[in-house]
């Protein structure tokens, strides 16, 4: 296997777009080749990641900034379609296929509750008003509530904290703190969970570039950043471990690293009790400890373990497409140093992106200097 | 009086007792029914499953989705049966009260207005006592 490389990043602001999709998705990816200092023809092949685009959407993305006849894939896997099309893209350079991949997210997204089942007939649960996402946190909000104490000022915090990182990043959705009192009195979505702990609906595009070691070059002299992990798993009946769990063991296994040494994570807030869960499954603390982690303030940006210092999906949004491959833009500035007003302040040497999809999907990708 | 329709057919009986599908091979149950077993993959036969469970987890939804605007707010949870699997259902919570998990429930029939107006069956789960 070779090593592979981020080579460039690129994104767009989110937002909510009067452009077409297929406009700003360009965009990013002209931005990730700049960054990268390589030209669209460089490009062997090209990942188009996206969940209600509707076929082809990447072709058309790419005749934007030049038909150059490359092997393009769409890939849906809900909201880690980003992610998973980057483990896709990293076993193209690895194995060998090719030396230069882009890969691309982006999503211009209906407003409101999404609607799982587009164009096909609801299920029993969607005609019971049984499958909701907001509901599906918050029914696993109760039961770590039940289990470990977990309170919601505690979940709210995560909303506080996400919040007020994306008030540094210049493509975050909403530039906007709120306090605790303002997220736990703002409208009730599903018990305990209120708006403010559910990701804004928004659109985005953003693009990453994987190169092999042969191709790759130095960046504004410094290294691209290596991919040492990836994994892309869902449910299993076999056996009683987190889906996250087993998803990331697979990752810092292949990466030769553990819990302890990452640096930043960027990790599925979806919802605020989400970003907790995550910190436990992902290891960071032990069982029922994700609380205190956000309540002793390691996850903040000045922390010893600063979690999504881009604003996460709560501030960033979450353009369903775009998430996993923005994950992976932030990694790549907070490792160069980039990141101005949110740069995490621990010398960061690797960084760990994680996103979850409705299904059962789940995926991990492990970066380092 | 004719019978007020199932609003959906397989899933429960007239009784609103639960039909799911339990694996002969390996004795892995699912609700709903499936033709082979999510541990095994061995073809799977109906079978109905136990009135009474263990509430799991709930919440109480303030906001619906588009086809459930006008039936918030609502109880919705996860009741984990003796056959070891755990249904997602409507809870039956007047009061809208907070609830314990752990409690013992009970399936029971109930009547809704579905997307077109019509009245149909479901099944929901209820406090025992
Ligand atoms: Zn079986």
């Amino acid at each position: 296997m070779r090593n592979v490389y981020v080579q460039g990043v690129g994104m767009v602001k989110c937002g909510r777009y009067t452009e077409k999709i297929e406009t700003k998705a360009a965009e990013a990816c002209m931005n990730a080749l700049q960054d990268a200092g390589m030209k669209w023809r460089d490009v062997q092949a090209a990942y188009a990641a996206h969940v209600m685009q509707g076929p082809s959407a990447g072709q058309k993305v790419f005749s934007q900034i030049g038909i150059t006849g490359l092997n393009v894939t769409n890939v849906e896997n809900a909201c880690a379609s980003g992610s998973t099309a980057l483990h896709h893209a990293y076993y193209d350079i690895a194995y060998g296929k090719y030396d230069v991949v882009l890969v691309v997210g982006f999503e211009k997204m209906k407003r409101g509750v999404i609607d799982a089942n587009k164009g096909e007939e609801r299920s029993y649960e969607d005609k019971l008003g049984l499958q909701v996402m907001p509901s599906e946190y918050a029914q696993k909000a109760q039961r770590h509530m039940y289990e470990y104490g977990t309170t919601p000022e505690q979940m709210a915090k995560v909303s506080v904290k996400n919040h007020k990182n994306g008030t540094y990043n210049p493509y975050a959705h909403y530039q906007k703190n709120f306090t605790l009192e303002e997220v736990l009195q703002s409208r009730p979505i599903a018990d305990p969970l209120t708006l403010l702990q559910a990701c804004p609906t928004s659109d985005g595009a953003a693009a990453v570039i994987l190169v092999s070691e042969n191709v790759m070059k130095k960046n504004r002299n410094q290294d691209p950043i290596k991919f040492v992990g990836t994994a892309v798993q869902t449910e299993t009946i076999l056996e009683d471990i987190d889906l996250t769990t087993r998803t990331a063991n697979i990752a810092y296994q292949m990466a030769g690293l553990g819990p302890k040494d990452i640096s930043l994570a960027e990790v599925h807030d979806a919802f605020t009790i989400g970003e907790l869960l995550h910190y436990e499954a992902l290891g960071f603390c032990a069982p029922g400890e994700s609380g205190s982690l956000i309540d002793e303030g390691v996850t903040e940006i000045t922390g010893s373990l600063p979690v999504s210092p881009s604003g996460g999906l709560q501030s960033r949004g979450h353009p369903l497409g775009m998430t996993g491959v923005a994950q992976v833009c932030e990694i790549a500035w907070q490792l160069r140093g980039e990141a101005g007003q949110r740069q995490v302040q621990n010398n960061p040497k690797v960084g760990l992106a994680h996103t979850q999809g409705a299904g059962g999907i789940c995926a991990v990708n492990i970066f380092s200097l | 009086m004719a019978e007020i329709p199932l609003f959906e057919e397989g899933v429960m009986d007239q009784d609103a007792r639960l039909i799911g599908s339990k694996c002969p091979d390996c004795n892995q149950y699912a609700f709903p029914a499936q033709s082979y077993c999510p541990r095994c993959s061995h073809e799977m036969e109906r079978t109905a499953l136990s009135q009474e469970g263990e509430l799991y987890t709930y919440t109480i939804i303030r906001q619906g989705p588009p086809w459930w605007k006008d039936k918030v707010p609502y109880t919705v949870g996860r009741v984990k049966l003796p056959e070891g699997v755990i249904v997602k259902t409507q809870i039956k919570n007047d009061e809208l009260s907070p609830l314990q998990i752990g409690t013992k429930m009970q399936v029971e029939p109930h009547v809704m207005i579905n997307e077109q107006g019509e009245k149909v069956k479901i099944y929901r789960f209820c406090p025992v006592g």
